[in-house]
């Protein structure tokens, strides 16, 4: 791990092409809408949609840069392993089976639109001084019976069969450790976007590269060190007691409890691939989409076109009036010519049936739209 | 951080991570047993031995007593599981025939048996304990119970069972008693176990049913056979089975019902002076006998479950639960003594004075009291068969006499069965 510092407020307004640390240039971006800060390489002219609300252009960050939270490279990335057929099919696989969908929701319109944000999570490293108890479990077998008696058969029979138990026994130690990478949550939205895209594996994490971030956005965190530290802490208590288990060469262990301190405190990012895009409702709000960049994993609002049923439903009302007037003049007319009766019959009857189909597409969509929201 | 690391009581364990220290509370029975404990009084030099008398190990020279460093922990004495490793530890026996000793008191060499955990020094009287190398592990005794009765009492008790019965012989009745009671821990070992069974059997009801024969209306009892099936649960708490077969089974069972409450720590003390046997029936070989009686008072609980105590095609499934075992010592007194020949056994149990043993029956007066038994019946048929054609009243004695004979033949039965179990050896 690099050893980086934190930015400090006394170095405002560092223009971040000239940190070299990216090893190429970036600027800070901000959505007015939905307030995410990203980084994204300068040389971008055109106007840049937000990737997250893809409400707004985002504009570029002019706030004193003390305020952004963290600004140096990230020290692992994972990468955007999803292959593309794989990202094209999970796509058209959204996109279809939808009633009267949106002009604009169709596959190819949403994988023009792809966007891919890196989500950043805090890497702690630390030294741990800690005393610890813990109730140790370990495995041992022990031989049992199971016997059977048949009075028309052999009598008794007895079948020894070994069953494993777990003997749990008292351990406290202190450990003096250093432990690296524990991963904590950089944003405060970690949690939901997680549970939309899905967990990382974070094995596949590697060093970062810059090129991995040249058409990306990247996302800056909002919570602070100091912020995220009680999130870091379980994750230092779980290596902790993974390795006293493994001290204590115990097969399982319960009641873990510690009092550590820790000193030596280095933050650097993780950063998490994730694609997003959108489509367009009827009200012509972007509805967002957003896809695991390693798992393919998609979450986003299938909506039907409430527009687009209304415009079938009142040609299939049209059509029922019209029939029902063919059918009136026709009953007026077989007065005077009784053949004209049949076909005012008919006209009458599909009248009935086209008024009655006229609510199918209307009702279609409002049952879609209500359990997609549920 | 805390300063005073490890909190008292814990002792380092190694940790298998660089940088961790674990510590775990120290065993409570990390106490290492000597191979060879000697008893020598700490005040005159003498040899100290357990009184039972006094409960503590005492000095006959200078009066000099030690009590037992451990109170009694009864029935809460601690239990073992069948673990893999114990029982292929007990499967594996005592290896060795014999182990030599040197006397620490006159120096002289001896060798003993090598499931004796005692010995006293046939040339200078020292009384020693002997814990062989097994004996740290699991299968040392963990506890047992101390002896209660004196030698003496054994004696008077001797005395009075050899009396008590008209079925041995005279000469023996009036022999002064048996003496030379000796002392002994013998090795037991108890079983607990949670018995879970189903069964299955068809039961027998008794009924009365009418059919039509020959044109009328009959009656007949028969028995219907009727599947019925339950579960029955049975708990067994330090059922007791003896370690041992150098002493014979009947005589050990008939002594072995042992008050548990007052099991005490082992401590090499309460065996100076007395003798003591380790296990020579292992631990599997044991349970396997627990096991028997376990399963068999489980399957008359299931069959006490049906509903009429007619029952065939009897099947059962039981499940051994929460099994856990104990090896512990007991005390016994053993004894022989000889009549025309031939070596008779008695055991006391050294707690209670219960007296078991065998016992010579005395055949010509058994062969006696049954004749007399049958003579009467007999001579009454005779006098009934004789004076039949004589006089009417020859049918009832007859008739009397085989009755009485028919009483006889029952208590002779009786009489002869205990005096084959009185003379069984």
């Amino acid at each position: 791990m690099t050893d980086q510092e934190q930015p400090e407020s006394e170095q405002p307004n560092l223009p971040l092409e000239k940190n070299s640390n990216w090893a190429s240039p970036m600027q800070a971006w901000v959505c007015e809408r939905c307030d995410w800060r990203y980084l994204k390489l300068t040389q971008e002219t055109d106007k840049l949609r937000c990737p997250h609300c893809f409400n707004d252009s985002l504009s570029l960050y002019e706030g004193p840069w003390g305020e952004l939270v963290y600004l140096h490279p990230p020290e692992l990335v994972v990468h955007p392993s999803l292959p593309q057929a794989r990202l094209d099919e999970t796509i058209r696989q959204f996109s279809k089976g939808i009633p009267f969908a949106p002009m604009d929701l169709s596959a190819p319109q949403i994988r023009k639109r792809l966007r891919l944000v890196f989500l950043p999570v805090w890497l702690v490293d630390s030294r741990v001084q800690a005393s610890w108890k813990m109730e140790a479990g370990f495995y041992y077998q022990v031989v049992s019976h199971q016997d059977s008696y048949d009075q028309s058969r052999s009598g008794w029979v007895s079948r020894e069969r070994q069953e494993t138990r777990t003997r749990w026994e008292l351990r406290l130690g202190r450990l003096d450790r250093e432990y690296l990478n524990v991963s904590t949550p950089a944003l405060e939205e970690h949690r939901s976007i997680q549970k939309q895209v899905g967990n990382f594996d974070l094995s596949q994490a590697a060093a970062y590269q810059p090129e991995v971030t040249y058409q990306a956005f990247i996302r800056l965190p909002d919570r602070a060190p100091e912020d995220a530290w009680s999130g870091a802490e379980p994750g230092f208590q779980f290596r902790a007691a993974e390795e006293c288990q493994q001290a204590s060469q115990a097969d399982q262990i319960r009641q873990f409890v510690w009092q550590p301190q820790f000193t030596d405190q280095n933050w650097t990012l993780l950063l998490l691939p994730v694609y997003t895009s959108y489509y367009f409702d009827d009200q012509l709000t972007p509805q967002p989409l957003i896809i695991n960049g390693q798992t393919g994993f998609l979450t986003g609002k299938r909506r039907a076109s409430e527009q687009r049923a209304q415009k079938t439903t009142m040609i299939l009302f049209a059509l029922a009036i019209m029939a029902f007037l063919i059918g009136i003049t026709l009953a007026a007319a077989s007065v005077a010519f009784p053949p004209a009766l049949a076909p005012s019959v008919v006209f009458t009857i599909l009248a009935f049936i086209l008024g009655l189909g006229a609510v199918v597409p209307l009702a279609r969509v409002w049952w879609f739209n209500r359990s997609q929201s549920q | 951080m805390d300063t005073a690391f490890p909190p008292p009581g814990f002792v380092p364990v190694p940790s298998a991570i660089e940088g961790i220290e674990v510590f775990q509370p120290a065993p409570p029975d990390e106490e290492q047993l000597e191979e060879t404990v000697d008893f020598k009084c700490p005040q005159c030099g003498a040899t100290t031995a357990y009184s039972v008398a006094s409960g503590g190990l005492t000095c006959a020279h200078c009066g000099y007593f030690e009590a037992p460093n451990k109170p009694l922990v009864g029935q809460n004495a601690q239990e073992l599981e069948f673990t893999v490793q114990s029982l292929e530890r007990s499967a594996q026996g005592w290896g060795e025939v014999r182990l030599d000793l040197a006397c620490q008191n006159c120096g002289a060499q001896t060798s003993i048996p090598v499931d004796n955990i005692s010995d006293t020094c046939p040339f200078c009287g020292s009384n020693r304990v002997v814990h062989h190398q097994a004996a740290q592990d699991i299968l040392r005794p963990w506890c047992l119970i101390p002896f209660k009765i004196e030698a003496e009492q054994c004696n008077r008790i001797a005395a009075a069972w050899l009396t008590n019965s008209w079925m041995v012989p005279a000469s023996l009745k009036n022999r002064a008693g048996i003496h030379s009671f000796y002392g002994i821990y013998l090795p037991f070992w108890t079983f607990d176990a949670l018995t879970k069974a189903d069964w299955k059997a068809e039961v027998g009801h008794i009924v009365t049913e009418r059919y039509f024969e020959n044109g009328e209306w009959k009656t007949r009892v028969v028995t219907e056979w009727r599947w019925e099936s339950g579960h029955a649960e049975e708990t067994f708490d330090d059922l007791i089975i003896r370690g041992t077969d150098r002493i014979g089974s009947r005589l050990l069972t008939e002594i072995s019902n042992f008050n548990l409450t007052e099991l005490a720590p082992y401590e090499p003390k309460y065996l100076a002076g007395l003798g003591a046997k380790a296990y020579d029936i292992p631990l599997e070989k044991s349970w396997e006998m627990a096991r028997g009686e376990m399963r068999e008072r489980t399957r008359q609980a299931c069959v006490q479950q049906a509903s009429t105590s007619q029952v065939r095609n009897f099947s059962m499934k039981l499940d051994f639960d929460d099994e856990q075992w104990r090896y512990i010592l007991l005390p016994v007194y053993l004894t022989s003594y000889i009549h025309q020949d031939q070596k008779y056994q008695v055991v006391v149990n050294g707690q209670n004075g219960i007296i078991s043993g065998q016992q010579p029956a005395d055949w010509n007066k058994i062969w006696l009291v049954i004749g007399l038994l049958l003579t009467p019946g007999l001579l009454l048929g005779l006098i009934g068969l004789i004076t039949i054609p004589v006089a009417g009243a020859g049918i009832g004695i007859g008739a009397f006499g085989f009755v009485l004979l028919v009483l006889g033949l029952v208590l002779s039965a009786v009489i002869y069965q205990k005096a084959q179990a009185l003379d069984d050896l």
